[in-house]
């Protein structure tokens, strides 16, 4: 198993391609950004709106970018002898990793689009926005929601990554089906975090039904502990169920799927 | 050292690839994998290299199953003729990733092989033609270091000069490491030499598992007029038989024992048994 971790970790074909692929994606990112921060001088707008970062695309193309990188490193895999078992167990070690990096990539990609706009006076609502607050202004008093913030990042990308996951299982067996499960995976993310910040049905749902059946605990929560610690914690209980689904969706397909390059399809 | 197929069977949903198909590859040994297409060939090699699973039966290596078995499978290295290095990957990370997974990979003899073919080892694979493309992935292979080596079709869009020279530098391989080598491929009299052994393959059954020289010594060919041909066989187990105008020519089993006059007998070659023994029963 050490082998195919090393491969994954280590090699020019592993993470190495996947951040290089990543610094594209914000490259992107950063382009339309600039664009857009001209747009506004040219309207005169400086100033007066605030834009909201597109912190979940970075996230979702991080998941794309897993999924190319994903099916290098099983039909390499496989070429090489390497056994479906050990496989799903080296990705599944080193997918953590890999959010890790991608995680930081998103954050820091904010941070620096946030600084860039705040030269002029713009401010991009999203976690860039939220972390240059905190460090730079209310460091002490925020401790909680920048952690939970940063977890919220990391998590999202896990599920983006298993979303990628998913992809690629399901590509093994055939491209529609690889399709099917990525649309039904990016469907999933979009239920499970990024509707929630725009009073996503779903979380409300949960939310009032969970109030409605334990209404003492619910009033001892929000009495002592800020709503936004609550709504992070349950973010990310919602997360991780959805990434050892899917993940173990993957697992399910992958151990089964025969692999014969282009015929597969 | 040795790998052996037990009653290896694979279908898709109706279609039976590969019927309960039992040889065994002893380690030293070039064989040839011979068949027409669609007779199972590269399902065989799938199944071998752990990309695709049986159905029923088992491949075992020293015994052991090579399913889902790490330690045995970096033993083989299975080169497919479908793309399963992804096509947009260059030569050289290829060659470079291999040393994650096969410790005895030879970067350097990749290198020279690159050399030896004149292979630009910084192209990607997309970039190269067909025949270069094969040429790349039977590098791959010889320098995996494998101890059992399959190629399918080795040879697809490859001119006669870099032909000339596969076979050479596999016979060179195969004398340095004794690896063994089995070989799939539609140009057999050029391989014929190479092979110890050959196993053939009719509609996913196993038809023949022996050795070449015993193959060809199996059979022989009867020329001659119709009448005497007709004659000459009745009674004999006929491979395959052709006609042109009042000549005939029979491919049969066994030794010719009295030959009449007027009959010519030869010794087939392995590419005209193998037609004989995989031609279509109609056209027979």
């Amino acid at each position: 198993m050490n082998d195919f971790i090393g491969f994954a970790l280590k090699s020019r074909t592993g993470l190495i391609r996947f951040v290089l692929m990543m610094c594209g994606v914000f490259g992107g990112i950063f382009f339309f950004y600039l664009i857009m921060l001209i747009a506004l001088v040219l309207d005169g707008s400086i100033g007066k709106v605030d834009i909201p970062f597109m912190g979940s695309g970075g996230i979702i193309l991080s998941g794309v970018c897993f999924a190319s990188s994903a099916d290098r490193l099983i039909r390499m895999g496989v070429n090489c002898g390497v056994s479906r078992k050990t496989i799903l167990k080296g990705l599944a070690a080193a997918v953590p990793v890999y959010a890790a990096v991608s995680a930081a990539m998103t954050a820091l990609a904010e941070l620096i689009a946030e600084l860039v706009y705040q030269l002029f006076g713009l401010k991009l609502l999203g976690f860039g926005h939220e972390l240059a607050e905190y460090f730079l202004w209310e460091i002490k008093d925020n401790w909680r929601m920048r952690v939970y913030g940063c977890c919220a990042v990391f998590m999202l990308t896990l599920f983006a990554l298993a979303a990628g996951l998913m992809f690629v299982g399901g590509k093994m067996h055939s491209r529609r089906r690889g399709i099917t499960a990525a649309a039904v995976t990016v469907f999933g993310y979009w239920v499970f975090s990024v509707n929630l910040d725009y009073d996503g049905w779903l979380y409300d749902l949960l939310e009032r039904s969970a109030v409605a059946t334990n209404p003492e605990y619910f009033a001892w929560q929000f009495d002592n502990l800020p709503s936004l610690f609550f709504t992070q914690c349950e973010l990310l209980a919602l997360t991780l169920v959805g990434v050892y689904l899917l993940y173990g969706i993957f697992a399910v397909m992958l151990r089964n799927a025969p692999i014969r390059g282009r015929e597969t399809g | 050292m040795s790998i052996e197929l037990k009653t290896l069977t694979k279908s898709y949903k109706k279609n039976l690839a590969l019927d309960r198909v039992s040889l065994t590859i002893e380690k030293g040994t070039i064989c040839g994998l011979l068949g027409r297409n669609g007779a199972g060939k590269t399902t065989l090699v799938n199944l071998v290299g752990n990309r695709d699973f049986p159905t029923f039966g088992e491949v075992l290596l020293d015994g052991v199953n090579v399913r889902e078995n790490d330690k045995a499978l970096k033993k083989i290295y299975c080169m497919g003729a479908d793309d399963l290095i992804p096509v947009n990957m260059k030569i050289k990370e290829v060659v470079s990733s291999m040393r994650y997974f096969y410790k005895s990979a030879d970067l350097n003899y990749a290198e020279k092989l690159c050399k030896d073919f004149r292979l630009d080892m910084t192209k990607r694979l997309s970039q190269l033609s067909t025949g270069y493309r094969t040429i790349a992935k039977v590098i791959f292979a010889m320098a995996s270091g494998a101890d059992y080596i399959f190629l399918d079709e080795p040879t697809l869009g490859l001119d006669a000069n870099h032909r000339e020279l596969l076979y050479r530098l596999i016979l060179e391989r195969f004398e340095e490491t004794e690896a063994a080598f089995v070989i799939s491929t539609h140009l057999i009299d050029e391989c014929a030499g190479l092979f110890e052994r050959c196993f053939i393959l009719r509609e996913g059954t196993l038809i023949a598992d022996e050795d070449s020289e015993t193959l060809r010594s199996s059979a022989f060919v009867v020329d001659g007029k119709t009448e005497q041909v007709l004659l000459f066989t009745s009674g004999m187990e006929v491979i395959s038989r052709s006609e042109l105008g009042t000549l005939s020519s029979a491919c049969v089993k066994g030794k010719p024992g009295n030959v009449p006059a007027g009959l010519e007998i030869s010794k087939p070659s392995l590419q005209q048994l193998l037609i004989a023994m995989t031609a279509d029963e109609k056209r027979g």
